[in-house]
């Protein structure tokens, strides 16, 4: 590919199939239909904070919406990224279902304990050869290395054949309908460990669907809250100016000159000592959602400043709008896609905040699950060495992050008419 | 030019008093104080724990504590002294900053040194197969938690013994030459720069590919390349210069980033650097070095940003001072 | 290259066979496939421990070979130091770094648990056990060459009883004087010292005090240095992390070279360290002592395998990794048998507290902590949490504590059975079948609260709460921070239930008064009493009161071994479990001699076994 050279980049016909003509885009800073309401920095920061769809606005075209998705559906890694993490999400919906155990469930009975078991391999054919069309697990026993490892070995002679839709741990599907059956399970009294087990004998698949409630929810809830205050506010300074606009800026500008970590870390030491864990969840989203929504405010606020010089808003103004209907009808949803790129893009933010708070011990706390307090338990040495199947919320992470990125980055080109030409 | 900048700075004082209020209240936040973490020690009487709090001020309302900070602050560029240290908050500041700057410097133009050619490449390649692959390393750099990358790479550094195992310095570094020296904490720096700037490549490398494919299309490089200027001259000449523009802002954040450092990995990677101090600080409730590495956090971001629009204006005569 | 962006020809899917080949690729490896399967009848399962035992280490201290001069010990600590003046300090990172400087007038041997002479002569008693007269060792310098004398043991007095003095010092520099009418069932009275001559200082007591030794073996602060800062009122602030470590002196083996904040403290020996070795020749042995500033425990151990480090803690639960590491290492692992530290249950049985009266009724019932005592099965916990690592404790006093642990306490070995007897005997039934007892119509439900920063805590407590939910208590554990559960514990309204927490004890049991006499702040099951709320806290009252006076020391064990076994009988505190002291050294060493107490605790006595440095003139 080396030998194409780069001017091929712009060679595409300006009008090949699925592309637009785009009226020439204006300058960066110096267009002049925007406002220098606070010096070149504004403008400046917009510019480059607000990426491509805020440029966009300058031109947006008949159907955005639908062009948009064409564009996006071009994006294969967006797509995919998009199918995945809507999978993730739905399995996140259905985890009580789907897991076999209940969380914080520990082996039950008194004697035996499973700390630390590998994941369990299902099988077809037993040792001695015999086939079996329900597929099976073999019953295990704890012993130890000289090394005072925990180690399990199979037992032949038991075998726990898997059942589908098997009675368990009562729980509520979806938070509403009472019932105790479990996509899966084992019987005769067995346990079985698909991904393995931690510390204290719980199974780990079961705590990372359970963790993946939480931990996929967090981002999102926090984004909800962040968005809705950061177009909020920002939307009031930007479509008043004066000094409302400045009093809010320097509000925000205050709280964005706090490092984000600390002020994490500060308003998480002040959780109150609850005793309802989904009070702590639901405090931790708050303070997540707390750090971001000044610098959403600013971005939206530059936004709307330049959106309210517009033609058809002065003409909405001139027929005698309200300030609010303006701003519902005209404002915001111009600002819309923008919100949509930046929450995407801003969700691994949350995800890896809750991580490192759990890190310090100040995130969702055991005995609930989350990705971001499975994986600090994990960061151990030996658990680096020798039980790589605790690792797997890090995966988790790792893909989920990476996935909100690739889809952010997909809506942000797809979103981007400019950039459309070239494609 | 010098009205503007002082303008700037006059605007900064509000600014930073607003940000030690906010410091201040969210520390006040947290229940109990600093004394409160002497009561692990059962030996330690509540009569010791009453004295200790008086000697503090802790034991004065908040209000109180808040307006003696600012009047010392602005009278005797006093910034109040850390309960745990017994040593001005400045001081201690101080001791760490040489770190923290040496690791942020580093990290931060690794980053800036891969995320530009990088991101030309992708914006003039796009959707190149080697486009995508630099996409996907850029955004995987960031999708794990820093910390523990930072564990990883320890246990590389373990296993193959290249690295050393964390710290800043060897133990012996007092008594090599001065080359040798340099050539420690060159070596000591490797992994932590690794695992802090791979972090900041992606966001870059996205910032400048997409400024890059806006200028391509902007009407001058039409015309230079109507004049028949070559590719490479459009791209490096007069595309890219122009496309770094913005990025320039990004800098200017980035200013106020170097100070308050990456405490996470500063932690696994044994790095003596700020970003320790500030979370022991701000774990004990140490009142006042949480509160002047806020400030002082918080006014280099200003700084950074003044700088950051100054150089915009040195290098875009499109932009006037307002 | 470039595709083509007409809808006709796609690019290819990469990132979906990225993914899938990645997906695919953890789950094959989590699933260990293509790996062996281990089976019950393997020798390999057979020939590993399936029961483990804990190792109980030496308790004669090994005698003391000839060393030889030159070599580094490189250790290292959590956090930095605050303060270079441990006579202000608070905290445990200046205690480590600043001590190293200074030696004690006398020590308490580890091994034989006696004390022994340091800079003073074992002191001479008269007047009845009351007056303790120091006198200090001849030739003694401090390493900048000025004598230790009299004065400097009178000024740190001095310094200490000052209550503008910040430290921690002066609670411990006090004399527990019975008297009912006080907190605590003591009153808290000041030795009176004074100088004799310039050698010898003499203390005198109020009354006989068994345990005057462990107070009167403090280290003596230089004069010459501190005196001016003191009577300026500066002493807070003086000798702070940001002095010149020249300006520093020592008593101890090591003067200070260096400290770099955030990185390690450097020392190196002091050429008037008074100690020399059976042939007479100087101490200590070593050239340098390293100590590295270490953030966070798997760094530290990361350290210890690339030879950074030649000594740390090993976590029970690494013990396998490390251990499997040591030949490549080059160090050992000793595992030096039960801790001085403990981990118990607590229930709240305070009636003045903020729950409801029938918990706290509940609570109140001997039989229903002993229910959960035999509930908690401790064995399992040692072998899941600390591989077998670990003793079942039943008291306050560690098995570790040779000279004060009584063995013949009430104990309750796991026993469900027996734990659900006992409940029904107390009436607390599953009367609604539900999996959970009722108690006066209430189910029994309550949270157990723990430090979130301590992981050995947190995994009792979720292990505890499997155990308790096995006897059909309804139990939720919540760890919070350690403030917010001090907030909670010894100031109204008392709002917690159940607690786990534990305190790391030293050899002296009087220690422990503040916690066990019935009006003390920290009696914490029911603070501050007026009078002892129950006959057991009544006599364990009067124990403690004899137990500071009775200076025959066979009878004085019998005092707190009766106190053991009220407190396993009664278990206001479940104690679960003791961990053993286990700690990584590098072979290097010679005269090495770890005890539970501190495993390098001989320093001026180890030696570099390859050294060829000159012996210092």
């Amino acid at each position: 590919m080396n030998d194409h050279s780069p001017s091929e980049a712009s060679d595409v016909p300006p009008s090949s199939a699925g592309q637009m003509v785009v009226p020439p885009a204006q300058g960066l800073a110096t267009s002049p239909g925007e406002p220098l309401a606070d010096g070149p920095t504004e403008n400046q920061k917009r510019q480059l904070l607000t990426g491509g769809a805020a440029r966009g606005l300058s031109a947006i075209p008949t159907s955005p919406t639908q062009l948009a998705w064409r564009e996006l559906r071009k994006n294969r890694v967006a797509v995919w990224s998009g199918v995945l993490l809507l999978f993730l999400y739905l399995i996140a919906l259905l985890a009580p279902f789907l897991a076999p155990y209940d969380p914080q469930d520990q082996v039950p009975g008194t004697l035996s304990s499973a700390t630390f078991h590998p994941p369990m391999r299902l099988r077809f054919r037993e040792l001695n050869g015999k086939f079996h069309l329900r597929p099976f697990v073999y019953g295990t026993r704890q012993g130890f290395t000289p090394l005072r490892e925990i180690i399990y070995a199979t037992d032949p002679a038991v075998i726990h054949p898997v059942r589908f839709f098997v009675p368990g741990a009562p729980y509520r599907l979806f938070g509403l309908i009472p019932t105790s059956i479990h996509l899966f399970g084992v019987e005769n009294g067995g346990r079985i460990f698909l991904l393995g087990s931690d510390e204290y004998g719980r199974d780990y698949l079961s705590r990372l669907l359970f963790g993946a409630q939480i931990s996929l929810s967090v981002g999102l809830v926090a984004i909800l809250i962040t968005f809705s205050l950061g177009m909020l506010v920002g939307g009031i300074a930007g479509y008043y100016g004066g000094v409302t606009d400045n009093i809010i800026m320097r509000g925000c500008e205050v709280l964005m000159s706090i490092p984000d970590f600390y002020l994490l870390l500060a308003l998480a030491a002040a959780l109150p000592a609850t005793l309802s864990p989904v009070a702590v969840y639901l405090l931790i989203i708050i303070i997540l959602s707390f750090i971001g929504w000044a610098g959403m405010a600013r971005i939206i606020r530059g936004m709307v400043l330049s959106v309210r010089e517009r033609e058809y808003v002065e003409a909405g103004r001139a027929l005698g709008l309200s300030d609010l209907k303006i701003i519902r009808r005209h404002v915001l949803p111009s600002t819309f896609t923008y919100a949509i790129v930046a929450a995407t893009l801003a969700v691994p933010g949350y995800i890896l905040g809750e991580a490192g708070l759990s890190f310090l011990g100040l995130g969702i706390r055991d005995p609930m699950a989350s990705w971001g307090n499975m994986l600090s338990a994990a960061q151990n040495i030996t658990t680096l060495t020798s039980r790589p199947w605790i690792l797997a919320p890090g995966v988790m992470i790792f893909i989920t992050t990476l996935a909100f990125n690739f889809l952010g980055d997909g809506l942000r080109d797809a979103l981007d008419p400019k950039s459309r030409k070239l494609g | 030019m010098l009205l503007y900048i002082l303008r700037r700075l006059l605007l900064m004082i509000p600014l930073v008093i607003g940000i030690s209020l906010i410091s201040f209240g969210v520390m006040q936040l947290a229940p109990g104080d600093y004394v409160d973490q002497l009561r692990q020690n059962p030996s330690i009487k509540p009569e010791t724990l009453a004295r200790l709090r008086e000697d503090f001020g802790l034991d004065q309302p908040a209000y109180k504590q808040y307006g003696l900070w600012l009047y010392r602050a602005v009278v005797y560029r006093d910034f109040g002294e850390s309960f745990t240290y017994h040593q001005p908050a400045f001081t201690l500041i101080k001791s760490r900053l040489y770190y923290t700057f040496l690791l942020s410097f580093w990290s931060s133009l690794l980053a800036w040194l891969l995320a530009i050619p990088l991101g030309i490449y992708a914006a003039t390649h796009r959707n190149s197969f080697l486009d995508r692959i630099l996409n996907f390393g850029a955004f995987a750099g960031v999708s794990l938690p820093s910390f523990f990358v930072a564990l990883l790479a320890l246990m590389v550094a373990q296993q193959s013994g290249w690295f050393p195992v964390g710290g800043a310095q060897s133990e012996n570094y007092d008594k090599l030459p001065q080359i040798g020296k340099i050539l420690d904490t060159a070596h000591h720096l490797i992994l932590p720069t690794l695992v802090l700037g791979i972090g900041g490549v992606a966001g870059l490398m996205r910032q400048m590919r997409g400024n890059l494919l806006d200028v391509l299309s902007d009407n001058y490089i039409l015309a230079a390349r109507a004049r028949g200027l070559s590719e490479r001259a459009v791209i490096w000449k007069h595309a890219t210069r122009n496309a770094i523009n913005p990025l320039l802002t990004l800098a200017g954040y980035q200013l106020s980033g170097l100070l308050a450092g990456a405490a996470l990995v500063e932690n696994v990677m044994a790095w003596p650097g700020l970003g320790r101090l500030l979370l022991e600080s701000v774990q004990s409730l140490d009142l006042y070095v949480s509160m002047a590495s806020f400030v002082m956090g918080a006014a280099l971001l200003v700084l950074g940003n003044l700088v950051a629009d100054l150089l915009l204006v040195a290098t875009d005569p499109r932009i006037k001072l307002g | 290259m470039n595709y083509p962006s007409s809808p006709v020809s796609r690019p290819f899917p990469w990132a979906a066979l990225g993914w899938g080949a990645a997906i695919l690729l953890f789950v094959a490896w989590v699933c260990g496939l293509g790996s062996r399967d281990l089976t019950v009848s393997d020798p390999e399962f057979k020939n590993g421990a399936t029961s483990l035992k804990t190792l109980v280490a030496g308790s004669v201290e090994p005698p003391s070979v000839k060393g030889k001069y030159g070599g580094v010990l490189t250790e290292a600590t959590l956090a930095d130091p605050k303060t270079f003046n441990i006579w202000v300090a608070t905290d445990n990172g200046s205690f480590g770094v600043g001590g190293t400087l200074f030696d004690s007038l006398i020590a308490r041997n580890p091994f034989t648990n006696k004390y022994e002479a340091r800079l003073s002569e074992l002191p001479t008693v008269s007047n009845g056990g009351k007056t303790y007269t120091f006198r200090l060792k001849d030739g003694l310098k401090w390493s900048d060459g000025k004598p230790i004398t009299a004065d400097d043991v009178m000024f740190t007095l001095d310094m200490i009883y000052d209550p503008k003095t910040a430290g921690i010092m002066r609670e411990g520099m006090m004399v527990s004087v019975p008297d009912k009418k006080a907190p605590g069932g003591f009153k808290q009275v000041p030795i009176k010292y004074r100088k004799v001559d310039e050698k010898s200082v003499e203390f005198t007591l109020p009354v006989p005090y068994a345990p005057v030794l462990s107070i009167l073996n403090i280290a003596p602060a230089p004069r010459h240095k501190l005196y001016s800062a003191w009577k300026s009122g500066k002493i807070n602030s003086t000798w702070s992390v940001d002095t010149p470590p020249s300006q520093l002196v020592a008593s101890g083996p090591w003067i200070m070279k260096q400290y770099i904040s955030g990185q390690r403290v450097i020392y190196e020996r002091n050429p008037n360290f008074w100690k020399k070795d059976k042939w007479g020749r100087t101490l200590p042995y070593l050239e340098r002592y390293v100590l590295l500033i270490v953030p966070d425990l798997n760094t530290m151990a990361l350290k210890l395998k690339s030879g950074e480090l030649d000594s740390t803690t090993v976590p029970a639960p690494d013990y396998p990794d490390a251990k499997s590491y040591e030949k490549r290492g080059g160090y050992t692992i000793y595992d030096l048998g039960p801790s001085f530290s403990t981990n118990y249950l607590g229930f709240n049985l305070n009636p003045k507290a903020k729950v409801e009266p029938w918990k706290i009724k509940l609570f109140q019932q001997q039989k229903f902590r002993q229910a959960v005592s035999y509930a908690i099965n401790r064995d399992l916990m040692s072998v899941n949490l600390f591989r077998g690592l670990a003793t079942p404790a039943w008291s306050y006093v560690s098995s570790a504590n040779k000279a004060f642990y009584n063995p013949d306490v009430p104990k309750y070995p796991y026993n469900p059975k027996k734990a659900e007897a006992l409940l029904d005997e107390i009436g607390a039934r599953d009367t609604d079948g539900n999996g959970f007892r009722e108690y006066e119509g209430h189910e029994i439900r309550f949270s157990i609260q723990t430090n979130v920063e301590n992981n050995v805590r947190k995994s009792m407590g979720i292990v505890i709460t499997k155990d308790l939910k096995n006897i059909g208590l309804n139990v939720t554990f919540t760890p919070i921070a350690f403030n917010k559960l001090l907030g909670s514990l010894d100031a109204p309204p008392f709002d917690w239930e159940a607690i786990i927490l534990g305190f790391g004890g030293g050899v002296e049991p009087h220690d422990a008064s503040n916690i066990w006499s019935s009006s003390g702040p920290t009696h914490q099951w029911h603070p501050s009493q007026k009078t002892p709320a129950t006959p057991w806290e009544a006599e364990i009252d009067t124990l403690f009161r004899r137990g500071a006076q009775e200076l025959d020391p066979v009878k004085r064990k019998k005092i707190y071994d009766r106190w053991q076994v009220i407190a396993s009988e009664q278990m206001p505190l479940i104690y679960t479990l003791v961990p053993d002291a286990l700690v990584a050294i590098r072979n290097k060493f010679g005269n090495l001699k770890p005890h539970p107490q501190g495993a390098l605790w001989n320093q001026e006595e180890i030696f570099d076994l390859k050294a060829t440095g000159a012996a210092p003139s």
